[in-house]
C-alpha cells in the first residue's frame, strides 16, 4: 500500500489513535528517558539538596558560635553527614546532571546511551537521597547514634553510590559509542571528555565505597560499628586524593566555558585533554584507604602532584584570555574562581602532608579539619562549576541566556562562600595545633557564615534556572561545538541530521569559517 | 518506476553495550577488588585462629575453578560463532556455559554447607561477603548470557551485530577472573 504523505482523517482517527490517550505531565516526568529532562532534573535538586546539605553544616557552625547550645551530642554526626550528603546528594549528582544533559548534545546524538538507565538512576537516587536526608534528621546518617537509623543510613547510602555509579555508565558509554562520523575522542568538548574521565573514575571510586556499605549490611552492625565502618572504610572519600575525583568535570566546565567566552580555539586540545587525564590520575584514592596509605611517598607524590595539572589548566586558560577578547560573564568568573578553589584545596594537602610528615616535631595540625578543608573547597568548586554550568548552558538546558538578577547574585555568594568556607578550615586546622581549641566559636561563626554564603548561592542558581525563561533577551551564544547547533531549549530526540563529518575539535567554527573541509 | 538499490551508507559501529557492559564491569570489579582486600587485611590479622573452627575442603572450590575454566572456553565459543553467523553453535556453546554456570551455583551451596561457616563468627561477614559477591557475579553473569541467548534467537545478533554475546562475554570472563582470586584468597590461603 502506498502512504501518502498527508494521512486521510479515517486513518488520523484510527481506534488504536483513539484509545491511546496522551501521557500525563506526570507520566511524562516519571517515564521521560530524554537526557535534557533526567539531566534538568539531576541538577535541580542537586542544588536544592546541594543547600540543605550546607545549611545543615553551617548549623554545625551556629552549633559551635553558641557553645554547643543546641545540637547536644549531634556535631560531629552531624557535621560528617553534611559533608557525605554535600558529595553524594548535592556535587555529584549536579555535575552528573550535567553530563547528562549536555554531553549528548556536544557528540550531536539524539539521546543519551542506555536512556531507561539513566532514568532509573535518577529515580534511584531520589529516592535514596530522602532516606538518607530522613535518617540523618532520626540520628543515623553516618557516625549516627540510632541503630534503626544508623543502619537505614548505610543502606540508603548504598542506593546512592550504586545510582550514581549507574548514571555514570549512561555518561561514558556515551562518550565512547555516540560521537559523529569523524569525531575522534581526542576531538570531543571539553566538558564531553571530563565526563567521560571522570565517569570511569567515579565508577572505580564508588564501587569501592559501595564494598564498605555492603560489609555495614552483611556484618549486621549496630551504630558504634558503623561509625568505624564509616571511619575507617569510607573517610578516605572525604581526603585527598579520593575527594578531588568528585571534581573532574569542573576541568572540562572550565574549558568549554573560556572557548565560548574568547570564541578562539584552544590551539592544543590534546594537551587539555592530558591536563584533565592527569589530574584524574592523582585523583584516584582507592588505594590510599587504609590509614596506613598516609604519610607515604606516594601519598605524598599524589599530594603535590595534583598542583601541576590545575596550575596547567590556569596556565592554558589564562592564555587562552590573554589572546582572546573575552565577554566576561558569571559562567566565565564562577569556572575560573572554581579552578581556583581547586588550587586550595591543593594546598590543603600539601599542608596535610607537612604536617603528617613533621607530627611531633613541626607541626600537629587536626588530620580531620584538614580534610573538611580539602572536602570543602572541592565541594566548593564543583557547586561553582555546577553554577557555572547551568549559566552557560542556560539557552539549552532552561531556554533562557540566564542573565537574570538571580544569575548574577549566584557569583558573588558562591565565590564568597566557597572561599570562606575551606579557608577557614584550612586557618583552623593550622591554628588549633595538637587539638587546641583556640578561638573555636570564630571559627565556628565563619563556618556557618561560609556555608550558608554557598547554601544561598546554590539556592539563587536554582531559582535562575526555574526562571530562565522569563530573562531578558540577550546576544545569541557563537557556541564554536555542536551543541550550540541545537534548538533552545533542547530536547531529546533530536538528532543533527545535517551534519557534516567533523574535522576538528571546533565544528561550528569550522562552519562559521568555512574550514569544515579540511582534513 | 524502478529505482536502484543504493547501498546503505556505512556508519560506524556503535558498541554501545561493549562499553557499557565494560564500564559497569568494572564498577563490580572495584567492589570485589575491595572486599578481597579487606578480607585478606582481616585474615592477615586473624593469624592461625583464623577459620579455626571450620573445616573448608578444596574439593569443590579446585572443582569451580575448573567449572569456570571450561566455561571461559565456551563462552569464548559463542563469540566466535556468531561473528562467524554459526547459529547453531552460538546456542551450543551459549547452553553450554549456562550449564556450567549453573554447576557452579551447585556446588557454591554445597561448598557452603560443608564449611559451616556462621555469620555470627569474626570471620563470616567477610567470608560470605567476597564468596557470596563472586557467586551473585556468575549468576549476574548467567542472567546477562541467558537474555542474549534469547536475543540471539530472535535473530537480533550476526556477525553484523554481535555486540550482545560480545558483551556477555566481557561480563562472564571478569566474573571467572574474580572467582580465580576468591579461589586464591580464600580457599587455598584460607
Amino acid at each position: 500500500m502506498a502512504l501518502t504523505e498527508t494521512r486521510s482523517d479515517t486513518d488520523a482517527t484510527s481506534a488504536g489513535d483513539r484509545a491511546r490517550r496522551a501521557p500525563s505531565a506526570v507520566e511524562q516526568l516519571i517515564g521521560s528517558g530524554d537526557h535534557t529532562s533526567i539531566g534538568r532534573l539531576f541538577i535541580g535538586f542537586g542544588f536544592a539538596l546541594a543547600s540543605l546539605s550546607l545549611t545543615l553544616w553551617a548549623l554545625t557552625g551556629v552549633d559551635a558560635l553558641t557553645d554547643n547550645g543546641f545540637l547536644g551530642s549531634r556535631p560531629a554526626q552531624l557535621a560528617a553527614s553534611a559533608q557525605v550528603a554535600l558529595l553524594f546528594l548535592g556535587i555529584v549528582p549536579l555535575l552528573l546532571g550535567v553530563a547528562i544533559a549536555v554531553v549528548p548534545l556536544q557528540l550531536g546524538s539524539p539521546s543519551i546511551a542506555f536512556p531507561r538507565a539513566a532514568t532509573l538512576s535518577f529515580w534511584t537516587w531520589l529516592l535514596s537521597s530522602g532516606i538518607f536526608a530522613v535518617s540523618i534528621a532520626l540520628d543515623g546518617g553516618v557516625l549516627g547514634g540510632d541503630e534503626t537509623a544508623a543502619k537505614l543510613g548505610n543502606v540508603s547510602l548504598g542506593a546512592v553510590l550504586v545510582a550514581l555509579s549507574l548514571g555514570a555508565v549512561c555518561v561514558a558509554t556515551t562518550v565512547m559509542a555516540h560521537r559523529p562520523l569523524g569525531m575522534r575522542l581526542a576531538w570531543v568538548p571539553g566538558l564531553s571528555w571530563a565526563s567521560l574521565v571522570s565517569a570511569a573514575l567515579l565508577l572505580v571510586t564508588l564501587g569501592s565505597a559501595i564494598a564498605h556499605t555492603v560489609l555495614g549490611q552483611v556484618g549486621r552492625m549496630g551504630p558504634a560499628a558503623l561509625a568505624t565502618n564509616f571511619t575507617d572504610g569510607l573517610g578516605w572519600l572525604l581526603r585527598g586524593p579520593a575527594v578531588f575525583v568528585f571534581a573532574i568535570p569542573v576541568l572540562g566546565i572550565a574549558i568549554d566555558v573560556v572557548v565560548t567566552a574568547s570564541g578562539r580555539r584552544f590551539a592544543h586540545t590534546d594537551v587539555l585533554q592530558l591536563i584533565v587525564g592527569l589530574y584524574a590520575i592523582l585523583a584516584f584514592g582507592a588505594w590510599a584507604q587504609l590509614p596506613s596509605a598516609l604519610n607515604t611517598a606516594l601519598w605524598t607524590l599524589f599530594a603535590f602532584g595534583i598542583t601541576v595539572p590545575i596550575l596547567g589548566l590556569l596556565g592554558a586558560i589564562g592564555d587562552s584570555l590573554r589572546q582572546g577578547k573575552p565577554v566576561v560573564s558569571p559562567a566565565l568568573i564562577l569556572s575560573i574562581v572554581s579552578v581556583l578553589l581547586l588550587m586550595g584545596a591543593a594546598v590543603t594537602g600539601w599542608v596535610q602532608s607537612l604536617s603528617l610528615a613533621g607530627q611531633g616535631t613541626l607541626f600537629g595540625a587536626s588530620p580531620a579539619t584538614l580534610a573538611s578543608a580539602q572536602t570543602a573547597f572541592v565541594a566548593g568548586a564543583a557547586l561553582l562549576g555546577g553554577a557555572a554550568a547551568s549559566l552557560h548552558w542556560s539557552p539549552l538546558l532552561w531556554g533562557g541566556p540566564g542573565n537574570s538578577v538571580e544569575g548574577r547574585l549566584t557569583v558573588p555568594l558562591l565565590v564568597l562562600g566557597g572561599g570562606l568556607l575551606g579557608t577557614t578550615l584550612l586557618v583552623q586546622s593550622v591554628v588549633q595545633l595538637d587539638g587546641e581549641t583556640t578561638a573555636f566559636q570564630i571559627f565556628g561563626l565563619l563556618v556557618a557564615v561560609g556555608a550558608g554564603l554557598l547554601a544561598l548561592g546554590g539556592l539563587s542558581a536554582l531559582v535562575a534556572a526555574m526562571r530562565a525563561t522569563e530573562d531578558p533577551a540577550g546576544e545569541p551564544v557563537q557556541g564554536l561545538t555542536l551543541e550550540w547547533s541545537f534548538p533552545n531549549p533542547a530536547g531529546g530526540g533530536i538528532g543533527l541530521p545535517e551534519l557534516a563529518r567533523v574535522t576538528s575539535p571546533y565544528p561550528l567554527l569550522d562552519a562559521r569559517e568555512g574550514t569544515e573541509d579540511k582534513p | 518506476m524502478a529505482t536502484a538499490a543504493l547501498p546503505a551508507p556505512l556508519q560506524p559501529r556503535r558498541r554501545e553495550l561493549i562499553f557499557g557492559t565494560a564500564f559497569a564491569t568494572a564498577g563490580v570489579v572495584a567492589v570485589m577488588a575491595t572486599l578481597i582486600g579487606y578480607y585478606l587485611a582481616a585474615r592477615n590479622a586473624g593469624g592461625a585462629d583464623w577459620f579455626s573452627a571450620n573445616t573448608i575442603p578444596l574439593t569443590q572450590p579446585n572443582m569451580q575453578a575448573l567449572t569456570l575454566a571450561m566455561s571461559v572456553v565456551t563462552m569464548q565459543w559463542a563469540v566466535y560463532a556468531i561473528a562467524r553467523d554459526d547459529r547453531t553453535h552460538t546456542y551450543l556453546a551459549l547452553g553450554i556455559t549456562l550449564l556450567l554456570g549453573a554447576a557452579f551455583v551447585n556446588q557454591s551451596i554445597f561448598l557452603f554447607k560443608q564449611a559451616a561457616v556462621t555469620i555470627e563468627q569474626p570471620e563470616g561477614p567477610l567470608f560470605y561477603a567476597v564468596t557470596v559477591g563472586s557467586l551473585l557475579m556468575v549468576v549476574a553473569g548467567m542472567i546477562f548470557i541467558a537474555l542474549m541467548a534469547f536475543r540471539a534467537l530472535g535473530g537480533q545478533f550476526s556477525s553484523r551485530q554481535p555486540d550482545g554475546i560480545a558483551a556477555a562475554a566481557v561480563f562472564w570472563y571478569a566474573s571467572c577472573a574474580v572467582y580465580a582470586v576468591v579461589w586464591v584468597a580464600v580457599y587455598i590461603m584460607k
